[in-house]
């Protein structure tokens, strides 16, 4: 199989303990994933030691290389996420540091021409009208797209996001879940840590599914979700 | 009326002194951005009292001069960097009260060193404490001519990965962009601000001359390049007016920079919170 992340036999730091994840998965390009848990199970960890920010030992590889080497290929959006309020900063100007050439060393006055994908990433994600916004004036929802429209900027080929939908209205959900099946066609790869129990089969193909420090990679049916899934997630 | 208001600038120390005060005022503004948005003040304030001891071993090292001030600076950096490091090993102090803990510890130190080797230092400690912005020389100006420009260069040329930075370090970092460039960039910026400000106007007003202006543009700024450049040019006003004040009035050279300088800040702070009232 064409594996894009394989993750095998992880250890992670969850609270004050190191716990042993049994997991075997080889997760391929083109999927949808979601990360489902219990509270404290370690998805967020989990999510954090693939980008490189929580120490872990075992075995991860993205498309057979190491994260070091791959880094600016890998997209994330974490699950807190805190803006400073008093920082001056419009919505514009913060997804334009999605741009993959953003970091790269130059003067102000060298274009980097990134002007027409930054307004293509909010007529997609229906945010034109925050642009010249300052950052700190949006709401709880419309900061989360905001990050989500730096992160479509940064087109990674790996989206790791962590709780993506939290705080967004029905309508935005469905826009963002639209985007993400586009995303996932054009073959990128998402996973999602995701909470709410009632929608993951209408999203979601597939499961990392973490029970009894085990992650099992298993695929979704409404059948299979009414017989077992709660039942294991409240094990 | 012109002649009264141009009367101050036919004397040399009144020029020299306006013009330091000019780039001083400007660095302050650029790098105070630096400080207001990253939440440094404490730690500037840190930096600013270890170039107390930094300077008494400087001077008696090698007198009065340029170099003695970049001696003493080095020393005052590498000082404070050692004792953060101390304290960022256990986290049981947060970086409030270890700023706090810092200040102190350096402010004691300079005193005692001070009182030690009083008779052998070529300045008084009122020199240390309050500054003497008319005291500056040509030398000190073209000095510190080229070092706002370069440092003006270097915010401009790594202005994006530094806002970013700036914004949100864990984001800059995951894109690869080396955080300890960033961050040793900023630290440049800053101490070198700190140690110029140090010289002229002392240890107690450093941290306000930074300070009030980026604090006053940050109200109204809708970029950070605005802090920066808008930052700056008020600074330098804050400066030139501030100095007119001391001599119209015969004043100490830098308080009236800084009570203008809070005078406005009050002002912007007020048409703000009237503003958000009327919505």
């Amino acid at each position: 199989m064409d594996c894009l992340l394989c993750v095998s036999g992880i250890h992670l730091d969850i609270g004050p303990d190191r716990v042993t994840l049994h997991c075997h998965c080889e997760i391929p390009h083109g999927r949808l994933i979601g990360v489902l848990g219990p509270n404290g199970c370690g998805k967020t960890t989990l999510l954090k030691a693939l980008v490189g920010e929580a120490p872990y030992s075992g075995d991860i590889s993205y498309f057979g290389k190491t994260f070091a080497e791959v880094k600016n290929q890998i997209g994330y959006l974490p699950q807190h996420i805190a803006i400073p309020t008093d920082f001056p900063m419009t919505v514009e100007e913060f997804i334009a540091m999605g741009n993959p050439s953003y970091f790269q060393l130059k003067w102000p006055w060298q274009s980097n021409k990134s002007q027409q994908k930054i307004d293509e990433v909010c007529d997609k994600l229906e945010i034109g009208h925050l642009k010249n916004m300052q950052l700190s004036k949006l709401s709880g929802g419309e900061q989360r797209r905001v990050y989500f429209g730096r992160l479509l900027l940064q087109d990674s080929d790996l989206l790791f996001l962590d709780e993506p939908l939290a705080g967004i209205d029905e309508k935005g959900e469905q826009l963002i879940i639209s985007i993400w099946k586009k995303l996932v066609q054009e073959g990128k790869t998402i996973l999602v840590v995701h909470h709410d129990l009632e929608t993951v089969h209408q999203i979601f193909d597939e499961v990392l599914l973490f029970t009894h420090n085990t992650i099992e990679h298993i695929s979704v049916t409404e059948d299979y979700l009414k017989t077992h899934f709660k039942e294991l997630l409240s094990a | 009326m012109i002649y009264w208001l141009m009367e101050p600038w036919a004397f040399s120390f009144m020029q020299t002194a306006v013009t330091m005060a000019v780039l001083l005022g400007f660095l302050g503004g650029m790098a105070g951005s630096i400080v207001v948005t990253q939440r440094s003040a404490l730690q500037v304030e840190s930096l600013a009292h270890a170039l107390l001891p930094g300077l008494v071993i400087a001077y008696l090292w090698m007198g009065r001069s340029t170099w003695s001030l970049l001696i003493g600076g080095i020393f005052a950096v590498i000082l404070t960097r050692l004792l953060s490091l101390v304290f960022s090993f256990h986290q049981r102090t947060d970086h409030t009260t270890g700023s706090a803990i810092i200040i102190g510890f350096n402010f004691s130190l300079g005193l005692l060193l001070y009182h030690i080797y009083r008779n052998q230092l070529p300045i008084s400690l009122d020199h240390f404490i309050l500054g003497d912005l008319l005291a500056v020389s040509w030398t000190d100006n073209w000095f510190a001519m080229a070092v706002v420009l370069s440092l003006f260069l270097l915010l401009l040329f790594f202005y994006s990965p530094i806002k970013a930075f700036l914004f949100d370090p864990d984001y800059t970092a995951r894109r690869g962009w080396p955080i300890l460039t960033a961050r040793t960039i900023l630290e440049v910026v800053i101490s070198i601000a700190t140690i110029l400000s140090f010289q002229s106007v002392g240890l107690i007003l450093t941290l306000a001359i930074l300070i009030v202006p980026a604090a006053t543009i940050q109200m109204v700024a809708r970029h950070l390049w605005q802090m920066f450049v808008f930052g700056g040019l008020l600074g330098a006003f804050e400066g030139v007016a501030g100095l007119s004040i001391s001599y119209y009035l015969n004043w100490p050279s830098t308080p009236p920079i800084v009570m203008l300088s809070v005078a406005i800040y009050t002002l912007v702070l007020a048409q703000k919170i009237w503003k958000e009232k009327a919505k």
